[in-house]
């Protein structure tokens, strides 16, 4: 049997979405990874992409480690307790046609303890602004439950051709 | 199509116990990757160290890159006796298991030394919080055929803290 499997794919059409989203997720896999392509609409100089489970919007908790090219620097995210995040993804006032990229490892997901997630994010686009961010994610909601849907949400909204594919892990 | 990334060994502690090890690691991939899920049984912060072929004198090096959330360092160490991860979870609080990746790159060469690449993801309830990138040097020129994991602090690796090995093949 295949270790490493492809679940679902998301690629956003030309209308743009708010949101990604995969539900229904099997219950099969030992582990899930997540690699996601993405840029917004938001007029900024970046964007912030969040993460949430099952559409439950409380129990998170977020430690970052970045690196932004001269300096880097460790955070918490205090006060966003309600997603996991944040990856930065290129915005609308960067250049044409780049996007961030995002690795979410989630492993043992469908377990009754505590959710670990590991996510590695990088923002470049030959421009003025540039990222790296290595994020340790956990999840403690009451009753531990399994991780059946994951949604991704950006401040602004996805543009066309933003992606992301869900793999499933095996180790058995 | 064929299969690229294989499962080599799987290992989940169904008791506590002080090491896992994977032997007679087979030569026939490019590259293996380690993943983790583990909690050690100490009453506080603890670390994975890992010996590969056995090894436990001081042939591992390593330079860090973390963030406690509050503050990101960086610096060396040389001449350890494992290759030894960043913070993982002891039994203290509600305590969770972290994430850990090792990639181990052209194991089986007997030429060169070993660079291995980690990410370490330690997510806990009550402190002691962390986010690591490492890079490693083994050296020893010696084809990996084991690794053996354990505890650098404490008595024993905690039930449920499970490790697999994964073989990656570039051809």
């Amino acid at each position: 049997m295949p270790t490493y499997k492809l679940i679902s794919s998301v690629t956003v059409g030309s209308g743009g979405a708010a949101n990604i989203t995969f539900s229904s997720i099997p219950a099969t896999f030992t582990d899930l990874l997540i690699k996601v392509s993405a840029r917004t609409n938001r007029a900024d100089d970046s964007d912030d992409l969040y993460l949430t489970f099952n559409g439950i919007s409380s129990g998170y908790s977020t430690r970052n480690l970045e690196g932004g090219g001269t300096t880097v620097s460790s955070d918490s995210f205090a006060g966003i307790g309600t997603k996991i995040g944040r990856m930065s993804q290129n915005a609308a006032n960067n250049t044409a046609n780049t996007f961030g990229n995002s690795e979410v490892y989630i492993p043992n997901y469908t377990s009754s303890k505590i959710k670990s997630i590991s996510i590695d994010n990088v923002r470049e686009h030959n421009g003025t602004y540039g990222s790296l961010n290595f994020i340790a994610g956990l999840w403690n909601y009451s009753g531990q439950p399994a991780i059946t849907s994951i949604t991704f949400t950006p401040n602004g909204s996805f543009v066309q051709y933003s992606s992301a594919y869900l793999y499933g892990i095996s180790n058995a | 199509m064929a299969v690229t990334y294989e499962k080599i060994q799987t290992t989940t502690l169904s008791t506590s116990q002080a090491s896992i090890t994977f032997s007679s690691i087979p030569s026939t991939y490019t590259d293996l990757v380690l993943v983790g899920s583990a909690k050690s049984l100490i009453s506080g912060t603890d670390s994975i160290g890992i010996a590969v072929n056995g090894i436990g004198s001081g042939i591992y090096s390593r330079t860090y890159l973390e963030g406690s959330g509050s503050a990101a360092s960086s610096g060396r160490q040389t001449l350890q006796i494992r290759i030894v991860s960043d913070y993982i979870t002891g039994t203290y609080g509600t305590a969770d298991f972290g994430v850990y990746t090792w990639n181990f790159m052209d194991y089986a060469n007997t030429t060169t030394k070993k660079t291995v690449l980690f990410r370490g993801s330690n997510t806990q309830v009550s402190g002691g919080w962390n986010s690591s990138a490492m890079v490693y040097l083994v050296d020893t020129t010696a084809a990996i055929t084991s690794l053996t994991i354990g505890t650098m602090n404490g008595p024993n690796l905690d039930t449920g803290t499970s490790f697999t090995l994964y073989g990656i093949k570039g051809a």
